[in-house]
């Protein structure tokens, strides 16, 4: 079937160059997405042409047909298989343009399908390596798409621009050695500059094979490379080819020559808002991951940092963990968004931080507001001071392995959150009808301990233990609504497994949000309330959307068990061993007749 | 034709993929493998002196030589599988022995130096061997530990404390790396230099970069006899190194522990006749053999 369908696509293209030799230009521009279409993403809800429903990432949606009083009447309109033998976590958020959606999955595939049928219009598969090293699941995140091509990236840390018509490569870039442990799986962010037009910005990942996170920035019609930025001081960007500045100040930070391999790696991609002209992306923590061995605040690690995308110079960073020791990786999304206090509007930044803490900064210049607690009984602080630093709990400091006797672990700790975080990769959402954040958070601790006895490529190596725990009996999973304005929750939906999907929010009235159970669920965003649910037949892992076609708002979500939770044991994989793989798209909206409902 | 090829290769790949997941559930025990003809040794990518790929293609070092000498001793052709390492030692055993990996590629049926737990020897079984119960670990053929390589012109000293005027080259991420960098009261931090990867470390060390390196005693040995520099290899006191030395031999499947029974019995032969030390001895390497007791 498969290869039916690719000959009749290529088939009809072939047909249309031969007879429409007047059309291609008009033809290419009516198809086109425009950088003015990216930039209004979030207010034309006849497509989605970002990753988060705008660039900002607020993934609220104006439209409202769909409400509190007719969701109940949603059904499905189709599913579409990703097909393959193997399957694994399906992460992607999918994009829509001109009745067409993009939707990527695992092992780096992509897909257009056509909304009204469900059927496939073409189908790309990367063709990967033997020799890649994906840490946590061979997901992707979702694509990008400009002009006439849509942009991915692939595990083996590349970036590939496809025809959108009919999915074949106009290029492909390297965006790092996959042998050197690289692998790239975010959805890439593409912003305008006065300079150089359109920029396509990716960030970087690979586990801790001694990196150095990096933004780039590559013109979208060839790939070439414009800037580069390293996340870590003493580490030199690039621009036009050269050598441009030095991030930060050489060992302000850092001892010795560690600078030149300290993490920060920038692998969930990022957020831009036009207002300021800035990006904003976060970096994972610090490496080697024994805090002992590096004493300084180690930057910028486990920190968000805004770049202006015309030279890749760091306007800002704010760091959420400085001397990181528990692995809070801190690349989660920055959602810019305005914050009205004591009668002002303030161009604010929110942030749910893998240490717990939900932070709202001054997104023009980083300037810490304020920062709560969002996941409950966190052992590692106290608190946030009043410049945004940790408190620190130093008992709960994971002890120098130094200390550690022959043969037997160090002193173990039981700090909360868990490395996985109160929130990990899955992006939050912001609603301007309620003015609340939608959070889909964990309420999980870790035992974490020095390690002597582990072994790396043959050589006795110093590695860490982790078991992950639950906090409470019922629950793992909480997704809650916080006022930004007060940190307060306003209310939590506690579900037993951990969650691990996006949240999108609607001027409905309603939040939407996957769970590893199965089930796509719509909220009341006032209450919390459970107001429809549908079981997709595998776990959610990913992040929904909606948008408006023939004046109908459609909604859909990929379904598809996976990602890092399955790969941890101990207590959690107990709650989720018996859940089965997928890899599919559903689709839905209200039926006709019950759309006045 | 381009129609042509990419249905070809969507054929390809499928059946590529449903190779993968049969070997998936497959051990092969020692009958098996000796019947098929072959027999498939995972080792590690860019391992000089033990296991490389060089400029012309070949597959090169101590353990390539020792592996193939176990495929003789059962009359089977040697397969060999280069493996990057992952994080640690975990992850390697996961990947290349008893589940495979994310991508789905094909297990090895033995693979070539991995680490064993002291523990192993005494009645309870060591923390790797716990947290791997699928592996059986059998055959040392090597006692590894660490040393440190100089430049007799510019070292002279008989401890670490002369390198906090000199530079000390290091892998990144590694135990010499951890040990430099905290010993000594973190004395030595500024005289840390790290590479990405060993190859480079040795260019640092050729070029001058700095005085001495500290890595396995077998990855000094290698370098001693691969770089022009004057060179002496030592070993200066490590107070607070945990695992001083550490035994190397092979893991199999637990369902196919035969395979190992029949190299062990191959690798004291090996030992006894001198072989084992002679194909060490061919890469600068001292065969040390592992104590009874360990």
């Amino acid at each position: 079937m498969k290869s039916v369908r690719h000959f009749l696509a290529t088939a009809s293209v072939l047909a249309v160059a031969t007879t429409g030799l007047v059309a291609p230009t008009t033809m290419a521009q009516s198809a086109g997405v425009t950088i003015d279409d990216i930039m209004n993403d979030a207010t034309t809800p006849q497509d989605v042409v970002t990753y988060g429903l705008g660039t900002q990432g607020q993934r609220f949606s104006p439209l409202d047909e769909v409400n509190a009083t007719n969701v109940k009447n949603l059904v499905p309109v189709w599913a579409f298989s990703f097909g393959g033998e193997k399957q694994r976590g399906q992460e992607a958020q999918p994009l829509v343009k001109d009745g067409v959606m993009y939707v990527t999955a695992s092992y780096s595939r992509i897909y257009a399908v056509d909304i009204k049928t469900g059927e496939e219009l073409w189908q790309y598969d990367a063709r990967l390596p033997d020799g890649i090293l994906p840490c946590c699941d061979v997901v992707n995140r979702g694509a990008a798409i400009l002009g006439d091509k849509v942009f991915f990236s692939t595990l083996d840390a590349q970036l590939v621009a496809l025809d959108a018509k009919t999915g074949k490569v106009v290029w492909r870039k390297k965006l790092a050695n996959y042998q050197d442990g690289y692998s790239n799986t975010a959805a890439p962010l593409i912003v305008p500059t006065k300079k150089y037009g359109p920029l396509i910005l990716t960030g970087n990942s690979g586990g801790e094979f001694g990196i150095v996170g990096e933004v780039q920035a590559r013109n979208p019609e060839n790939g070439e490379l414009v800037w580069s930025r390293p996340t870590i001081e003493g580490n030199m960007g690039t621009l036009d080819g050269k050598e441009s500045t030095m991030t930060g100040t050489k060992n302000e930070s850092w001892p010795g020559d560690m600078w030149q391999t300290g993490g920060g790696a920038t692998w969930l991609g990022g957020t831009y808002d036009q207002g300021t002209g800035l990006a904003y992306f976060g970096t994972s923590n610090p490496s080697p991951w024994n805090s002992h061995l590096r004493p300084g605040d180690n930057k910028w690690t486990s920190s968000r940092i805004a770049i202006d995308p015309e030279n890749g110079e760091i306007k800002w960073g704010f760091q959420t963990t400085p001397h990181d020791g528990w692995d809070f990786d801190g690349v989660n999304e920055l959602i810019s968004f305005d914050l009205e206090k004591d009668g002002q509007t303030i161009k604010a930044g929110a942030t749910a931080d893998r240490n717990g803490f939900f932070y709202v900064l001054d997104r023009t210049d980083g300037k810490f507001i304020s920062a709560s607690p969002f996941v409950k009984n966190i052992t590692w602080a106290k608190g946030i001071d009043e410049n945004g630093r940790p408190i620190y709990n130093d008992d709960n400091r994971p002890g120098d392995p130094k200390e550690a006797a022959d043969g037997k672990k160090g002193k173990a700790v039981f700090a909360v959150p868990s490395f996985l975080g109160g929130k990990n990769w899955m992006p939050m959402a912001y609603s301007q009808k309620t003015s609340l954040f939608y959070v889909p958070s964990n309420e999980w601790g870790m035992d974490i301990w020095n390690e002597p006895i582990t072994y790396k490529k043959g050589a006795a190596y110093l590695g860490a233990g982790f078991t992950i725990k639950p906090i409470f009996e019922d629950h793992i999973g909480s997704l809650k609504a916080i006022d930004p304005v007060t940190g307060e929750t306003k209310w939590e939906y506690k579900n037993k497994a951990p969650l691990w999907g996006g949240v999108l929010t609607t001027a409905g009235g309603l939040v939407f949000t996957g769970t590893p159970e199965g089930y796509l669920k719509a909220f009341n965003d006032k209450t919390g309330e459970v107001l429809w649910q549908f079981n997709t037949g595998s776990g959610i892992v990913s992040s929904p959307i909606t948008w408006e076609q023939d004046g109908e708002q459609w909604l859909a979500v990929v379904s598809g068990w996976g990602g890092a939770v399955p790969l941890w044991g101990g207590e959690v994989a107990k709650l989720v061993n018996h859940i089965n793989q997928g890899g599919s798209v559903w689709v839905f909206k209200l039926p006709k007749q019950s759309a006045s409902n | 034709m381009r129609v042509l090829t990419a249905v070809s290769s969507l054929r390809l790949a499928a059946v590529a993929l449903g190779v993968a997941v049969a070997s998936f559930a497959q051990a092969r025990p020692l009958d098996d493998i000796v019947k098929s003809g072959y027999i498939d040794v995972a080792v590690y990518d860019d391992f000089a002196p033990f296991s490389w790929k060089d400029a012309d293609g070949r597959y090169r070092g101590i353990d390539i030589d020792i592996a193939g000498e176990l495929a003789k001793s059962i009359g089977v052709e040697m397969r060999v599988m280069m493996r990057q390492a992952g994080e640690d030692l975990d992850g390697d055993l996961r990947a290349n022995i008893w589940r495979g990996d994310l991508v789905g590629r094909k297990m090895a049926d033995v693979m070539m130096h991995v680490p064993q737990d002291r523990g192993l020897q005494e009645m309870q079984p060591g923390e790797v061997e716990k947290r791997n119960d699928l592996v059986h670990f059998c055959c040392k053929y090597h006692l590894q530990t660490f040393a440190e390589i100089v430049d007799p012109d510019e070292i002279d000293g008989k401890t670490f404390a002369q390198f906090v005027y000199k530079k000390i080259g290091v892998e990144v991420d590694t135990v010499p790396d951890f040990f430099l960098t905290s010993a000594f009261g973190g004395q030595l931090m500024n005289s840390v230099v790290r590479s990405v990867t060993f190859a480079k470390t040795m260019q640092s060390f050729e070029e001058g970069k700095v005085a001495a390196v500290m890595a396995t005693k077998a990855q000094v040995e290698w370098m001693a006899r691969n770089v022009t520099r004057k060179t002496k290899v030592v070993q200066y006191p490590t107070p607070d190194i945990i695992r001083k030395d550490w035994p190397i031999g092979l893991a199999v499947r637990t369902d196919s522990r035969d395979v190992g029974y029949a190299f062990e019995l191959e690798l004291e032969k090996l030992a006894a006749s001198g072989r084992l030390k002679e194909i060490m001895a061919d890469y600068g390497v001292t065969y040390t053999p592992v104590p009874v007791n360990d």
